[in-house]
């Protein structure tokens, strides 16, 4: 028998040289100002990363995606909670999270651009776009809260604080979790986009830069940026996550 | 002792109790025996506080710890076997007798050397055992146990049968036991309960005092209760 890690490690990569090489011979047809190939990518990577605009542009759009995620888990992880407790205040907010998950980002983009002046717009962006994906995933996370175990739990008396901490937590933290992974996956998108209509610097600055100077391969270079940054942020949340519930993988 | 007295409950608008009456002597072992759905757990459920009677009441439990057996195992998977333990007797018991405590009803119950694992590492009879440690563990008068081994097999079913009758030589405790085997009854109970169909009271009472190392299942003494107990039963099907 292959050992199956082995043999979904080997699959992943020849999915990604099978991915690789499609991109060579697509981009052999064109020029590199339509598609760029592979190589002309990473070359253009690598010239933005001597000139030292890609860590200055990356830096900016980090900075925002962070601080802005940041706000969405602050507001959004009580209101989750809250909706996810009483179904009153479920009542009363859901068409508040409903609203911010139909209206177009680019909507919110445009008032965001006359109502805050360009610098602030990519964290607005951001903070709209994940606080619903937060919300959602904690109601879910209160919802689906064991009822027996809370029961179990006052049956012996356990104190409030230790019910919290010791039983509804525990259940919770998988559902904050998913919310993160959701939630970056968009962050890194939403700021790129707003960078690109509002913002001087940031990658998606970066981004209209090069299109306006008909930099092909440095388009792909940023897209390949932020390809990478939601790989990183997903594998790391992976890591933490399943550091926090080994009990998971007892057996 | 703890007396109900004509308790009356309804649940989801069907008369469920009917006027059910009976006492529990300090350190007895009653097993309430019945249809599905006639209301036995409801019974544990009022006892523990966790329902309320629409009528009659229920007396002595004033000052009474109670501790309560569920059917399914119900642990928190997120703790290893110990911590289980540690979790519901930390408000009750100090830390260097706790962990003797502890220690000393897993290895009661062959748990010993599993203490470290997490339940979902566990076979489906070691849960239950650990869900009887937590309930023999926790300091109480009254044990409510509601039909622990529903989901094991039988042999299993009756070798813990006689580690609840070994943990209660121990504890010394009440303990009202529900259970659909009559066989767990029979080797269990000091007084045995059968309850009617919906609305449910209690139909027919047996006493057996008959100490439990003497109990076995072929018994010429249990096999005439075993009868009459059958027959009681089976006009409430």
């Amino acid at each position: 028998m292959i050992n199956s890690t082995w043999l979904s490690k080997g699959l992943s990569l020849l999915s990604l040289i099978f991915f690789l090489g499609l991109w060579q011979v697509i981009s052999g047809f064109y020029k590199p100002v339509i598609v760029p190939s592979p190589m002309e990518t990473v070359q253009a990577l690598g010239n933005l990363m001597a000139g030292g605009k890609l860590w200055e542009h990356a830096g900016n759009s980090i900075g925002r995606g962070l601080i802005g995620f940041s706000i969405a888990l602050l507001i959004g992880t009580p209101v989750g909670l809250l909706m996810g407790l009483s179904k009153l205040i479920r009542q009363m907010f859901q068409p508040y999270v409903v609203t911010l998950q139909v209206v177009p980002v680019i909507s919110w983009l445009l008032l965001a651009m006359i109502w805050f002046g360009f610098e602030r717009v990519p964290i607005f962006v951001v903070v709209i776009s994940t606080l619903p994906l937060v919300i959602i995933n904690l109601v879910q996370g209160v919802q689906n809260v064991n009822p027996r175990l809370t029961e179990m739990a006052k049956t012996f008396k356990v104190e409030r604080r230790a019910l919290i901490v010791e039983v509804y937590f525990p259940q919770v933290l998988p559902y904050l979790f998913a919310a993160m992974s959701a939630g970056l996956g968009t962050t890194w998108k939403a700021v790129a986009m707003a960078e690109f209509l509002s913002a001087q610097r940031g990658i998606g600055a970066g981004m209209a830069t090069a299109r306006i100077n008909l930099e092909t391969p440095e388009v792909f270079a940023w897209t390949l940026l932020l390809v990478l940054m939601g790989l990183i942020t997903d594998r790391a949340l992976y890591i933490v996550n399943r550091r926090l519930t080994r009990w998971r993988n007892a057996v | 002792m703890i007396k109900l007295e004509g308790i009356k409950k309804r649940l989801g608008g069907m008369q469920v109790l009917e006027d059910l009456s009976f006492t529990v002597q300090p350190g007895e072992i009653v097993c309430l025996l019945g249809p599905s759905g006639c209301g036995k757990t409801t019974t544990l459920r009022m006892l523990a506080g966790l329902d309320e009677p629409d009528e009659g009441h229920i007396q002595g439990l004033d000052d009474i710890k109670i501790s309560y057996a569920f059917q399914e195992s119900r642990l928190l998977p997120w703790k290893s076997v110990e911590d289980n333990l540690h979790f519901v007797l930390k408000s009750q018991i100090e830390l260097p007798e706790r962990q003797a405590l502890i220690e000393r009803y897993l290895d009661l119950m062959g748990l010993g050397a599993y203490k470290k694992f997490y339940p979902e590492a566990l076979s489906g009879g070691m849960k239950q055992r650990l869900s009887l440690c937590r309930a023999f563990a926790f300091p109480h008068q009254l044990l409510l146990m509601d039909e622990p081994f529903k989901f094991l097999d039988a042999p299993l079913r009756l070798s813990l049968v006689r580690e609840v009758a070994r943990m209660w030589e121990f504890s010394g405790s009440s303990i009202i036991f529900v259970t659909h085997d009559v066989a767990e009854a029979l080797l269990l109970g000091h007084k045995l309960l059968v309850y009617s169909k919906r609305p449910t009271l209690v139909k027919a009472e047996f006493g057996i005092d008959i100490p439990h190392k003497d109990r076995e299942l072929g018994d010429e003494r249990l096999a005439h209760i075993y009868g009459q107990l059958m027959t009681a039963l089976q006009k409430e099907y």
